[in-house]
């Protein structure tokens, strides 16, 4: 029985498992026909009469293969196949066997075939999405939409990345209503209005280089639905003690011709909102950076330096800003564009400052209080006049600035009080001409920049200082320093580039011209009115300036090389000219002047990098800080100019040696550096008992020396994935000085060791740590004046409890000697996803601490400053959409 | 009006050329010195497509790579990289160069697959902060299964195959009426080329846009660069604790939280990798 039931089941076994068991194994060689093996020919087995592949084997270097299948099948068919051969196919049973290809050599006529437009030579590629068919229920604007399209993302910020890119313009319907600044549109114009969003590929925005020169920059193109788009967005915030109010409402008008974009913000509670004019692309940024001539700063009042920490603690503001763009498309391809900005700023800073002054012979000690009232109004313009065809590029960019800035200082010194009034008004205007010509073959490009500036500055101190100087020691009711500046500037440049073998050789030639006159007069008011010399306290400076400059830069550049090496020889022509006429005086400088820079890299193994540069300058003094009469620079200080234009030498030599192992995540740096500096001026200050002082330029030769060693390392723990890192540095700085009839060298040594650690102790819990330790050392002739050392703790929190909310705890302590600084902020933020309202809850300064130390460290004075803060604020802020 | 006259004369005795030159001229630089290991026969051209936020795969990111045939060896690599490299080759002089870099497109991927390069291995180039890595697997590491269905592409028989690699099960179709063993990223060992492939979880996509044979002169190259040599695991270790790093780093930057959060959990979420493990 037993034997029957094996018997039978071997049998089942034997039915069923029969395909099983047909498991055939094909060998083979495939031969060219002169019996020469051939390797990598595909041998494909197909069940006879079908098209399934079923089993595939590859020849080897010897020509043969070997391939095993499983299959029903009762013949089969092979197939050799290469591109290089003519296929050849043989009929087989379907057993085990050897079987040997001969091919004949044949080059394939591969069909070609393209499924869509060919990718590689595509430019001005257009791809265009529907907006509908991305917008879900609780999108409003357009930059929700552009979130969801593919390839496209938009950054906190606003700034819009296609493939990870910045985008290059924002256009709608064509136009470049914001230049930069799109994030205005882009997070306030609602879908609804959108009909398709067109993501211009390789797009050249200058059309007569688009056959040119070739661009792989994403720009993105609106187009509307309607004729006509009227819109916006609005914020609101509210908080406690005292009434504080954030709000912010931005309308819009879009046509096909005509288009205008407008914004109105203001806030009390600390917020420089003034920072959202931020541009957004990196051309846009480039061009306001070069050559504006910066705002003349003569006088001054004494400024309370603000503590480094987040704003919304310190900032008493009340700030109003007011935002219009327009552009008009006109005939022959013309465009206009008016962007206007106008900002009102009311900031208050309460302070008390201890300063203490070492002269020669004594340390003198003074106790201030400061209360500045800075009221800021600012209007600014540009009008930009462009056209873009293929064979004419043009942009013209007039750009007027108005700022009617006012400060007011209530001011006391040892219980000695002092107002302060400085009225430090700026006009000026400017144009930037770009254009670009085809002559013949070649393109020509003009550029220009012209500039005319005027500042009528006035500073008023009540009581009149300087009594020594003035009312023969006797004090006075006021003193007032006024000063009227005007300024032309213009610059001009070109540049053209050159190779040979490794070397790049790029000369640029250029010039400057600035052109200006300084007057200045000091008024004093007495009730017995006091005769002043005209000679002594009033300048009237023409000056002029003129650099000529052929810089040639070469570069020594091999691709996959270890070793770079570059060297920039500019050689400069720099003519200034000074005259006060009433004066009689007046001074010139010819000088043609060369100043090399050399730089090497060499790259060591695979982790370790080092370089090291040379450079040597000649620098030359302002012409505004030459006056041959008294000036009243501020409070505190009396100057007189009387000397040569302040000339100079500075060589500067650097050295740095890098580590860094990715394998590791560890990474290292050395680096230090060294200048000398020397100069034919030196300025001696005279102090005074009351801390005021009189300063006079003197020629006397004298060099100063700067080193500055620094290291860092960090390491990342990807177990328990967490950074530590160490910073150092220290500084010295040596030079000569003159202080009451006494010169010497005075140093100052700055220490900081700065550790600290980043830990996340889960997805949703995030941890950091700071610590910074600051030792500032002065002293004379070798001899210590002062020593103090600082610390700094500070300690962040962040947990995300779900996705839509988060909670953010900032800690932070300050340690000098026995004082303690402690602050705490808390904030909340909840995201109503569905309707893209976020609510923010922000408790600033918990503890309510009112001031805030911090330390100055100069040559020969020392202060200590105390910082009036905000007072503790809750802050409820609502952001919607309408 | 006579300041108005004295600023155009200004405009024009001031304001000096510069020059534009149409065409293109020889490259200033030279080429990456180089080893030439094949002759291209055939320029395939893939869209590909990924999900980089595997939480989410709703965000899709798209773009075009490019494989080069040779009889032998095969090249693999993002076509905004290829692109990028001929733009910079082409320049004439270091201000192009910089133009150049500044302009050219940039790669959602920086890796290069050499097939069959040395004989019987894979070698993979890529770049993390600046550093170049080099490192070998060996060709032969995929083990197909053919499948019977079938289907037709652009006029080519296609047939069904599947596979297992880093983690992720993979569905191929190739054709061996183009009888190249190459596919898209490392893939290989088919008896056709893979026309299309995906992975089952929908990640990952490739699908060929175009296949042309190449100009007659266009050779596959393999750079001699400073390559640091690793092995494969080596080199996702130090990949990821790059990332990583680079997500804390982003925090030490960023002072307001919301940013913070958005920042760092973009790059947390940019966490898709095609192969999920290297082995």
């Amino acid at each position: 029985m037993i034997i029957k039931q094996v018997i039978f089941f071997l049998i089942a076994l034997w039915i069923f498992q029969s395909p099983l068991e047909a498991q055939t194994l094909l060998k083979g060689r495939v031969m060219d026909k002169n019996q020469n093996p051939l390797s990598n020919i595909n041998i494909l087995v197909y069940p006879h009469g079908e098209q399934n592949l079923i089993a595939f084997g590859f020849s080897r270097g010897d020509g043969t293969f070997q391939i095993n299948l499983h299959t029903t099948a009762d013949s089969l068919r092979l197939e050799a196949t290469s591109l290089h051969f003519r296929t050849d196919s043989l009929f087989v049973a379907n057993i085990s066997q050897e079987v040997v290809f001969n091919l004949v050599p044949e080059i394939k006529d591969l069909s070609e075939f393209v499924v869509r437009a060919k990718p590689i030579v595509q430019r001005g590629d257009t791809i265009s999405y529907l907006v509908s068919s991305f917008a879900r229920e609780q999108d409003r604007v357009i930059a929700d939409v552009l979130q969801r399209m593919p390839g496209i993302e938009v950054e906190p910020s606003g700034r819009i990345l296609y493939q990870g890119e910045p985008i290059q313009h924002f256009y709608v319907e064509g136009l470049d209503l914001m230049g930069g600044r799109y994030g205005l549109v882009s997070n306030n114009l609602p879908h609804r209005s959108v009909a398709t969003v067109q993501i211009l590929e390789n797009h050249q925005p200058i059309r007569i280089l688009e056959d040119r020169i070739p661009s792989h920059r994403t720009s993105l193109n609106l187009t509307l639905r309607r004729e006509v788009t009227t819109t916006g967005t609005a914020r609101l915030g509210s908080g406690l003690t005292p009434l504080l109010w954030d709000a912010n409402t931005t309308p819009m008008m879009f046509t096909r011709n005509f288009q205008l974009a407008g914004s109105y913000q203001a806030n009390n509670t600390g917020h420089d909102a003034a920072k959202q004019l931020d541009v957004l692309t990196i051309e846009s940024l480039r061009s306001r950076m070069e050559g504006n001539l910066s705002r003349p700063s003569l006088l001054s009042t004494p400024l309370l330096s603000p503590p480094g920490f987040n704003e919304n603690r310190h900032l008493d503001n009340n700030l109003h800003m007011l935002n219009a763009n327009a552009l008009q498309r006109l005939s022959g391809d013309f465009q206009l564009r008016a962007n206007l900005y106008f900002i009102y700023d009311n900031q208050r800073q309460q302070g008390n400052t201890r300063r203490t002054i070492y002269t020669p012979t004594d340390t003198l000690a003074f106790d201030e209080t400061t209360r500045n009232n800075m009221n800021d109004r600012a209007l600014r313009g540009e009008i930009t006049l462009i056209r873009n065809t293929t064979n004419n590029f043009l942009n013209n960019k007039l750009e007027f600035q108005s700022h009617w800035d006012k400060r007011n200082v209530l001011f006391s010194s040892n219980a000695n009080p002092l107002a302060q009034e400085l009225r430090n008004p700026f006009q000026s205007l400017s144009n930037r001409l770009s254009t670009i010509l085809p002559v013949g073959e070649r393109l020509i490009q003009f550029n220009s920049q012209l500039q005319f500036d005027h500042s009528p500055h006035r500073l008023s101190l009540t009581p009149g200082s300087f009594e020594g100087v003035f009312n023969n020691g006797q004090p006075f009711d006021g003193i007032s320093q006024n000063i009227r500046l005007q300024r032309f500037a213009s610059h001009h440049s070109a540049s053209l580039s050159m190779g040979w073998r490794h070397w790049s050789i790029t000369p640029r030639v250029g010039i400057q011209y600035m052109l200006q006159n300084l007057q200045s007069q000091i008024e004093t008011q007495n009730t017995v009115p006091i005769e002043l010399l005209p000679g002594s306290f009033n300048n009237n400076l023409d000056g002029n300036q003129t650099r000529a400059y052929l810089q040639t830069e070469l570069v020594y550049y091999k691709r996959g090389s270890d070793f770079n090496f570059s060297v920039d020889i500019p050689i400069s022509y720099v003519s200034i000219n000074v005259n006060d006429d009433n004066l009689m005086r007046g001074q010139k400088i010819n000088r043609i002047v060369v100043e090399p820079r050399l730089s090497a890299g060499y790259r060591i193994g695979d982790f370790w990098r080092v370089r090291g540069s040379y450079g040597f300058r000649h620098h030359f003094g302002e012409m505004d800080n030459i006056h041959y009469a008294w000036m009243l620079a501020n409070h505190r200080t009396l100057q007189i100019n009387d000397a040569p234009l302040q000339q100079g030498t500075l060589h500067s030599f650097s050295a740095f040696i890098g580590h860094r192992n990715p394998f590791l995540s560890f990474f290292s740096s050395l680096g230090y550096s060294f200048s000398v500096r020397n100069s034919n001026l030196l300025f001696s200050n005279e102090i005074f008992d009351n801390g005021t002082s009189l300063v006079v330029a003197v020629e006397q030769p004298n060099t100063s020396y700067t080193h500055n060693f620094s290291g860092s390392s960090s390491k990342f723990f990807p177990g328990i994935s967490s950074t530590f890192s160490i910073q150092a540095n220290y500084s010295m700085q040596n030079q000569q000085l003159w202080v009451n009839d006494q010169t010497f060298r005075g140093q100052n040594h700055v220490y900081m060791i700065d550790p600290r650690a980043n830990i996340r102790f889960a997805e949703w819990l995030n941890v950091e740590l700071s610590t910074q330790w600051l030792h500032f050392r002065t002293t004379r002739d070798r001899q210590t004046l002062n020593s103090v050392s600082l610390f700094k703790h500070q300690g962040n929190l962040v947990i995300f409890p779900a996705r839509n909310q988060h909670i953010a705890i900032y800690g932070e302590y300050y340690q000098h000697a026995n004082r303690h600084n402690y602050f705490v902020d808390i904030s909340y933020r909840y995201t109503i996803t569905r309707h893209r309202i976020d609510i923010d809850v922000r408790w600033v300064n918990i503890f309510n601490h009112k001031t805030f130390r911090d330390y100055q460290v100069g040559m020969f004075s020392f202060m200590e400053n105390e910082y009036n803060l905000r007072p503790s604020q809750l802050v409820l802020l609502v952001r919607f959409s309408f | 009006m006579k300041i108005i006259f004295i600023t155009i004369g200004f405009f024009m005795i001031l304001s000096t050329p510069s020059l534009y030159v149409k065409g293109q001229g020889i490259g200033f630089f030279d080429p990456i010195p180089s080893v030439t290991l094949d002759t291209t026969e055939l320029v395939v051209i893939y869209r590909q497509r990924f999900s980089p936020d595997s939480t989410n795969i709703q965000n899709i990111v798209e773009f075009n790579s490019i494989l080069f045939l040779g009889s032998n060896i095969s090249l693999y690599q993002c076509l905004n990289s290829y692109n990028r490299e001929k733009i910079l080759q082409g320049s004439r002089n270091l201000e192009e160069l910089r133009q150049g870099a500044m302009h050219a497109p940039t790669s959602p991927f920086t890796a290069r697959f050499y097939k069959n390069y040395p004989e019987g291995r894979i070698t993979t180039t890529d770049r993390i902060m600046g550093d170049l890595f080099k490192y070998q697997e060996n060709l032969n590491m995929f083990s197909w299964t053919i499948h019977n269905e079938k289907s037709v592409f652009n006029g080519f028989r296609i047939q069904k195959a599947s596979c297992s690699f880093g983690g992720r099960d993979w569905i191929a179709w190739f054709s061996a009426e183009i009888p190249y063993r190459h596919g898209p990223h490392k893939f290989y060992g088919l008896p056709g080329l893979i026309l299309k492939l995906y992975d089952t979880r929908g990640h990952f996509h490739f699908e060929v846009v175009s296949v042309e044979k190449a100009n007659n002169s266009h050779t596959i190259e393999f750079p001699k660069r400073n390559f640091i040599e690793t092995t494969k695991r080596d080199f996702f270790r130090a990949r990821e604790s790059f990332r990583q790093s680079i997500i804390q780093g982003t925090n030490a930057l960023i002072l307001d939280p919301h940013t913070r959060q958005v920042a760092s959990e973009n790059l947390r979420r940019s966490n898709n990798r095609l192969e999920l493990k290297p082995d």
